[in-house]
């Protein structure tokens, strides 16, 4: 297991390199940062100076391997607006917030995912299983922040039983409307999939063996076909992860919540791009970092996949 | 599933007078499935008023009638009008042709990036399948939206923009490269691994024994056996598009006013839809119905293509 999860560390290694030289592509390639800072009146002299004194002056390998060192250490450049606020500060305290609302979606997203897949494999064919179907087709082709908007219509203005939109330190109760926005999303492909497997898994042979034990249904669909169905579960929750992030940003837009999706709508509107990039490293390093937990979750569900080679 | 989608044969009446069963192709089970069957005429209906919106929307889309400011839907203005006056209904329609025309285009660009690269990956192997699939992976750890918004804010707005027609203008150029250049990852992966079992069979052996070099091979040879998951992938990231656009124009960086897109008309909402639920209902809604289309298309087409995957 341990050669399993060195090996699979080792094997990001390049992509955290591809994404900190995507990262300085895109910060290089969005135009003159101390001109932007400065403003275009600014004196030649002085800009050469800034230049001088920040190493932008220097040559493209230098300039990357000077990238490199700063985001080994956690330092992503510096604001163009804020007063030069430190990057790393404002996605700090973005993330705060946004964490919550990704953990509580997770949790949205499991708990009726792994409930409404449990319940359409146990009664396939009936009325449980098309509204389970439905409601993931719908699921997958919801924007976001559209659904964001209907629940702040109908929970929110109409019913009036959520605030309508933004966030208190501590508050459950703002929290809930994001979380339960992007939990659905996820809800829809996790409760498909957890169907389908366990499906499949029922038709096993050992499925029928433990049936012939006399052993009842639910003890069978719960102690032998659904931890086996649970393997490509866990690996689309990784692959959620990613989708939940871009929909945080997006869902928090509409409730107006203080999280990293509004660090970086303000940093759009602002064309403070050294925050969206930084931003987009943070969010890739997080992805990256999931991928492996769950690659070794994997490992540990199915000893099959650590015991291959 | 299966019941819908149920592999009747067909009667064919052959030269002799003869009645003969032909198996079903691909089409015949694809209308067999009534979910596809639906898709099809949602989305024929949502490129017909993308098309003639021209004749068929009561109003021009950037038309502000004075004094008719936030209507209700009436019989005058089914679904209302905006902030500005504007007929909801007729941006709407318009808005249809910007979303397609982004969803079709970008995945377009995302299929020549993704199906070159996963087939040179696929069909080299070695040293090039290696910096192809960590370049695949690298841009694979980008959540996709946010790789998309970097790229287009990379943009700089200037004042001739948006002086357009309607579509192909600056902001629809900028979005489709976003959307295209960051969407093709998973189209490699399949490809790649759809090339990894072609280039072992004995005809693709045989065509380079003939002395058929590796572009001619890789193109008339392997990737006509690949097409399929191609299609199906290529179906369901058409939807996943048209959720990009909208994405970007909600953050502010997609089409701009006053073009209409279905993300920016809910982005010009976002102030006003708690007292006028109709400015974000209706493009929403044609939002989840042309990507449910889309979606269902695409699943359809996977049981259509591969029925041995449906069974």
């Amino acid at each position: 297991m341990g050669t399993y999860i060195l090996r699979r560390i080792l094997q990001t290694i390049p992509v955290l390199i591809g994404v900190a030289l995507i990262a300085f592509l895109l910060t290089d390639l969005s135009g003159d940062p101390v001109r932007q800072m400065l403003g275009p009146k600014a004196n030649p002299v002085m800009v050469a100076r800034v230049k001088e004194h920040l190493g932008l002056d220097k040559p493209f390998l230098t300039r990357f391997s000077k990238h490199i060192i700063n985001m080994s250490q956690g330092e992503l450049g510096f604001s163009l607006a804020n007063d030069g606020k430190p990057v790393r500060d404002m996605i700090r305290d973005g993330f705060k917030v946004t964490i919550k609302v990704t953990m509580g979606a997770i949790f949205i997203a499991m708990t009726l995912g792994l409930l409404l897949g449990i319940l359409s494999a146990r009664f396939p064919g009936t009325i449980i299983d098309y509204a389970s179907s439905a409601f993931a087709a719908l699921g997958i082709s919801f924007p976001a922040f559209f659904m964001g908007m209907l629940l702040l219509l109908v929970f929110a203005v109409t019913l009036e039983w959520v605030p309508i939109g933004g966030y208190q330190p501590g508050s459950i109760k703002h929290l809930i409307l994001p979380c339960v926005t992007l939990g659905l999303l996820s809800t829809a492909s996790i409760s498909r999939l957890t169907r389908n497997c366990l499906l499949e898994s029922l038709s096993m042979d050992y499925i029928r063996s433990a049936r012939a034990k006399g052993q009842g249904v639910w003890r069978v669909m719960l102690g032998h076909a659904f931890p086996n169905a649970l393997v490509p579960v866990v690996t689309v929750m990784g692959n959620d992860f990613a989708a939940l992030l871009a929909g945080a940003v997006l869902t928090e837009t509409v409730m107006q919540i203080p999280g990293i999706g509004s660090v970086i709508y303000e940093a759009i509107g602002q064309r403070d791009l050294p925050v969206v990039t930084g931003c987009c490293v943070v969010f890739a390093l997080i992805l990256v970092t999931v991928n492996i937990f769950v690659d070794v979750l994997y490992a540990f569900l199915d000893p099959r996949i650590r015991h291959a080679e | 599933m299966q019941s819908n989608t149920a592999a009747v044969p067909l009667n064919v009446r052959t030269a002799d007078g003869e009645t003969m069963q032909r198996a079903p192709n691909v089409w015949d089970r694809l209308l067999k499935n009534s979910r596809s069957l639906t898709a099809i005429a949602i989305l024929f209906f949502m490129l017909l008023l993308a098309l003639a919106a021209g004749t068929l929307a009561p109003y021009d889309f950037a038309e502000q009638l004075r004094g008719r400011e936030h209507l209700t839907p009436s019989s005058g203005h089914f679904f209302g009008t905006d902030v500005l006056g504007r007929d909801i209904l007729s941006r709407v329609m318009y808005g249809a042709r910007v979303s397609l025309m982004i969803g079709l285009s970008a995945t377009v660009l995302s299929l020549v990036i993704g199906v070159t690269l996963g087939l040179c990956a696929g069909y080299f192997g070695g040293r090039i399948d290696d910096v192809i699939m960590r370049f695949t992976d690298t841009i694979s750890a980008f959540p996709t939206l946010l790789l998309a918004v970097a790229i287009t804010a990379l943009y700089k707005p200037s004042p001739s923009d948006g002086a357009d027609v309607l579509v192909l203008n600056a902001s629809f150029w900028k979005v489709f490269i976003a959307l295209g250049v960051v969407g093709w990852t998973s189209i490699a992966r399949v490809v790649r691994a759809q090339v990894l079992t072609i280039k072992t069979l004995d005809y693709v052996t045989a065509a380079r024994a003939l002395g058929g070099d590796s572009i001619r091979i890789m193109f008339l040879h392997v990737l006509p056996n690949c097409w399929s998951p191609i299609i199906v992938l290529a179906t369901l990231s058409i939807g996943g598009n048209i959720l990009g656009e909208a994405g970007l124009s909600f953050l502010g960086l997609g089409i701009k006013d006053p073009f209409p897109s279905w993300g920016g008309m809910l982005s010009d909402s976002k102030s006003y839809f708690k007292d006028h639920w109709w400015l974000a209902v209706f493009p929403g809604m044609a939002i989840v119905l042309t990507v449910l289309s889309f979606n269902l298309l695409g699943d359809g087409l996977r049981d259509a293509l591969d029925p041995k995957a449906r069974k």
